[in-house]
């Protein structure tokens, strides 16, 4: 029973850490090599709403949030935090999938990603939920 | 309405919907307090519930016992019984033998006599 909690806990952190580290990754990128992404057209759209700083900066934010929900171990704080990354990410894939629609020179490689990175995040909210709700109810 | 219009309006109202959707579903559905930092509340049912299981064991097992001390003392009054009867049985044996050793013996005795009262050269 204490072995399956623990492999629990394991999972549920692994896959925070997991997307904190690439929502950190994308925030430093945005921030650092804001070139980089302006020379992709998929990201053409996102950057017309708002520059890099700005979306690198967001993606910092959360990815703090992110860290500091799983240190505080606040059922309320993880839930808002992962509630924030899922709104960016939600609005990250709606932008591909209207780039998808609308441009028939794009893949839906980006589609796929930003997919997998909401199913993760549903599944890290649900994880941890489980993992603090077993330790803090 | 532009490409990027639309990735406004339809990110806002998705993002808006789906992070909704999520943090509704989460402030519904509250996992069940268990283990090593549970409430109080938890904490008691749990112990509530393992002083029950441990009461329900304790019961059957004086129940066994019980059931054991009868089994064990109709056993033994049944091995106390056979005993008895065979010492009885053999007791009846060993008089009757010893009594037909005694009557033996006196036959013996008595053609001993007879025998010794004969002369020893007669026919």
């Amino acid at each position: 029973m204490i072995h399956r909690q623990r492999r629990h806990i394991l999972a549920a952190l692994s896959h925070l850490t997991v997307l904190t580290v690439a929502f950190t990754a994308f925030g430093i990128t945005l921030i650092a090599q804001p070139h980089r992404w302006d020379n992709t057209p998929a990201y053409a759209n996102l950057l017309d709403i708002f520059g890099q700083q700005v979306w690198g900066t967001i993606y910092l934010v959360v990815a703090g949030l992110m860290v500091l929900a799983a240190l505080a171990r606040l059922r309320w704080m993880l839930i808002l935090a992962h509630m924030v990354a899922i709104a960016l990410v939600v609005a990250w894939l709606s932008a591909f999938v209207i780039r998808y629609l609308s441009d028939s020179g794009t893949t839906i490689v980006n589609v796929v990603s930003w997919s997998t990175y909401l199913y993760l995040l549903i599944r890290s909210v649900a994880l941890m939920d489980q993992a603090v709700s077993r330790e803090r109810p | 309405m532009s490409p990027v219009e639309l990735t406004l309006i339809f990110g806002v109202i998705s993002a808006i919907v789906v992070s909704l959707t999520v943090l509704l579903y989460f402030v519904r559905h509250q996992p069940a307090p268990i283990g090593i930092n549970a409430s109080n509340d938890a904490w008691r049912e749990m112990v509530d519930k393992v002083q029950k299981e441990r009461d329900e064991l304790q019961e059957r097992l004086t129940s066994l016992g019980n059931e054991y001390r009868q089994k064990f003392r109709e056993l033994d009054d049944g091995c106390t019984d056979r005993i008895r009867n065979h010492e009885q049985v053999w007791s009846t044996r060993l008089k009757t033998a010893n009594e037909r050793i005694r009557q033996l013996e006196e036959e013996v005795a008595k053609l001993r006599r007879y025998v010794d009262r004969q002369p020893p050269d007669a026919p």
